[in-house]
């Protein structure tokens, strides 16, 4: 779920989505951690996810209705640094980075800047590599709301809520735990822009599953990742997660 | 996935720009009844304003279905299309063809050597580029355009003078429309032959054939459904001290030629920044030069769209200029010009001298037809920072300068002077 976690908070009166489904009385609904359990199990378990402490992710990108097309370099280390570059065509490259405690951006529109407040919040929320594993102390309100039907999959529907922020909706199939939408907000000093985040293409890297299509879209936009490469046990040059001076 | 900054980038590549459609290929019925749903359903799903300012979007599917797909050809169907959205009473929703790919021509095309502008009413030559054939056959500042190839301005302007008078425009974006139906007459296809007939200082009719010359141009890369532009920048030290910086869009090739041109402008007294004929461009960017010319976080106003709230936040960089600056408008001054003016002007980071801006300035964006023509919409309203809608209105400039056509031909062009005084005097 960690590198597939993308955006906090639902505000699901913006999705013309049908609401999802209320607690069923006939339905005896698993509690919180045994979705999460059976999750982490689904995605490859404890042990396949703490044996690996660095991952590279090479991607495309595509955004509509804008028509933009590039690449996207992921970089993540344990316990919490990431470093982000997209290569955009006709734009250029977009660097994001955290080494920890400082999330910055630099790009060549807005030029480089630091993350604060509930953005940097999110950052770190966002930034935990061991995230699947600390989900239940990443949002200390969890609760099961009920299934629902996404397409023909049935699903659990938990809402999340980390500390500080505001909730999460994710969505997991009921049938193989792994987590296939979450509905949350993306927090920036310019506003905040409801997301609906839908992660397909489950596919197997050293013991891991990962979600090698993302799809994170809101009224107004989408813009589709697929990931094209996964390393694991990459050395970086630590550096590069920290922001330029 | 990291994909924080890739959101904010959608949000800032809205652009703000306007556009003006030509030419738009054939295509089968079928095609462009896809077409026509495909515009009325955005309109109707995306649109900022639900009530659609009043107008009754359903029966405006009634009125203009049938006469679309009566169309003959795709340029009478995009212009009923363009009609239909018209409707709105708004910029930013139109329909024009696609130009992602550069071609050689239009690399190298033929310009007349001149600039032209609406100055009290006519069009008036504004600016004559030096060494140009326009120069050499004795085009000179302050004409006034009569003919092109035998044909009155007023014949010329008669179809567009028509549209004006189907629904209400600005006058300030009458008058770009004008200027830019002139220009594109004026120039044309490298090393043909153009008959200009102007009146001289003495108000005397003077023709003048002037072959149209290619110059090497610059191109911007094409940002996804947002097409190739043509890149103009200029940057200079004006008499007592004072930068200057002009360019024709808000591109992202822009960025690097303003941080350059501030950086050399560190110790002048103050700047000028002229967005006169600016019809804007990449949004975000209004934001991001901003950031180099405050030295405190700030916000250049606020996008509305249906969903959501935007503010075009102002990130201080490392190095911010801090002198006084002066912005230049005029009727040509559209979209993304009009955000950085506005915002500027109510954060009190800047002085706005010359006329009132087009009020064309929604965000927008740009998605492919079936057709293959673009289609342009608004996605949201935009707000300067004292909560002043701008559509339609305009930023109204603190000094309030208009070039006259005597000016011209004296070679003066007033709001600059006033700008260059204003900085002067540590306004």
């Amino acid at each position: 779920m960690k590198l597939n976690i993308l955006f906090l908070l639902i505000n699901s009166l913006i999705f013309t989505y049908p609401v999802f489904a209320q607690k069923d009385e006939k339905v005896k609904l698993p509690n919180v951690e045994t979705i999460i359990k059976k999750y982490v199990e689904a995605v490859g378990g404890k042990k396949a996810i703490e044996k690996q402490s660095s991952r590279l992710i090479k991607g495309t990108l595509e955004m509509a209705p804008m028509g933009l097309k590039g690449t996207v370099e992921i970089s993540t280390a344990a316990p919490n640094k990431s470093y982000t570059k997209s290569n955009i065509a006709g734009i250029g490259e977009l660097i994001e980075g955290f080494d920890g405690k400082t999330g910055w951006s630099n790009n060549p529109i807005q030029g480089s800047r630091e993350k604060k407040g509930d953005e940097l919040l999110q950052t770190q929320l966002l930034n935990d590599f061991f995230r699947d594993l600390h989900f239940e102390k990443l949002y200390p309100q969890m609760e099961v709301k009920g299934v629902e039907k996404l397409g023909e999959t049935v699903v659990y529907v938990v809402i999340a809520t980390p500390a500080g922020l505001a909730p999460e909706i994710f969505y997991f199939d009921k049938q193989t735990g792994l987590l296939l939408r979450q509905d949350s907000t993306y927090v920036s000093p310019e506003g905040t822009f409801n997301l609906q985040t839908t992660y397909e293409d489950y596919r197997e890297v050293d013991g891991i599953k990962i979600a090698f299509k993302v799809k994170a879209k809101n009224p107004q936009f989408e813009i589709i990742t697929t990931i094209t490469e996964v390393k694991h046990g990459f050395k970086f040059d630590e550096t590069i997660f920290s922001q330029p001076k | 996935m990291k994909q924080k900054t890739l959101i904010f980038l959608t949000v800032c590549l809205i652009s703000s720009q306007t556009f003006f459609a030509q030419n738009i290929a054939a295509t089968a019925n079928e095609i462009r009844q896809k077409t026509f749903e495909q515009v009325w359903t955005t309109v109707n799903e995306k649109h900022f304003d639900p009530t659609f300012g009043g107008v009754d979007w359903k029966n405006v599917r009634k009125i203009y279905e049938p006469k679309a797909l009566q169309a003959k050809t795709d340029d009478d169907f995009h212009a009923v299309l363009r009609q239909m959205l018209g409707e709105l009473k708004l910029s930013h929703f139109s329909v024009f063809p696609t130009q992602t790919e550069i071609k050689t021509e239009d690399l190298l095309p033929g310009r007349s050597g001149f600039e032209m502008k609406i100055i009290e009413n006519q069009p008036v030559v504004s600016k004559v580029k030096t060494e140009s054939n326009a120069e050499k056959s004795g085009v000179k500042t302050g004409f006034k355009l009569v003919a092109i190839e035998g044909k009155t301005v007023s014949e010329l302007l008669k179809s567009l003078e028509e549209s004006f008078s189907k629904r209400p425009i600005p006058e300030p974006q009458k008058k770009f429309y004008r200027e830019r139906i002139l220009m594109s007459q004026i120039d044309g296809k490298a090393a043909s032959q153009v008959k200009l007939l102007f009146l001289n200082a003495e108000n005397k009719e003077i023709e003048i054939n002037l072959t149209r010359q290619s110059y090497s141009v610059e191109h911007s890369q094409p940002m996804g459904n947002f097409p190739s532009q043509e890149v103009v920048f200029e940057s200079k030290i004006l008499e007592n001290n004072i930068g200057y910086i002009h360019f024709n869009m808000w591109l992202i090739s822009q960025m690097p030629k303003i941080r350059k041109a501030l950086s050399e402008m560190k110790g002048t007294r103050g700047i000028i920044f002229d967005l006169r004929g600016n019809p804007g461009g990449v949004g975000g960017l209004a934001s991001g030069v901003a950031g180099l010319l405050c030295s405190e976080q700030s916000s250049l106003g606020t996008m509305k769209s249906r969903d959501s709230e935007t503010k075009f936040v102002v990130y201080p960089q490392k190095e911010v200029f801090s002198g006084n600056i002066v912005i230049l408008t005029d009727y040509g001054s559209a979209s993304t010009s009009e955000i950085f003016a506005a915002g500027m002007q109510d954060i009190g980071r800047a002085k706005i001298v010359g006329e009132t801006s087009a009020g064309a300035v929604l965000p927008s964006v740009f998605v492919n037809l079936p057709t293959g023509a673009i289609f342009q919409y608004a996605v949201s309203d935009y707000k300067s920072p004292k909560k002043v809608l701008i559509e339609n209105r305009g930023v109204t400039p603190d000094f309030e300068v208009i070039q006259t056509r005597q000016a011209s031909l004296a070679g003066k062009d007033l709001p600059l002077e006033t700008a260059v005084q204003l900085i002067t005097k540590g306004n």
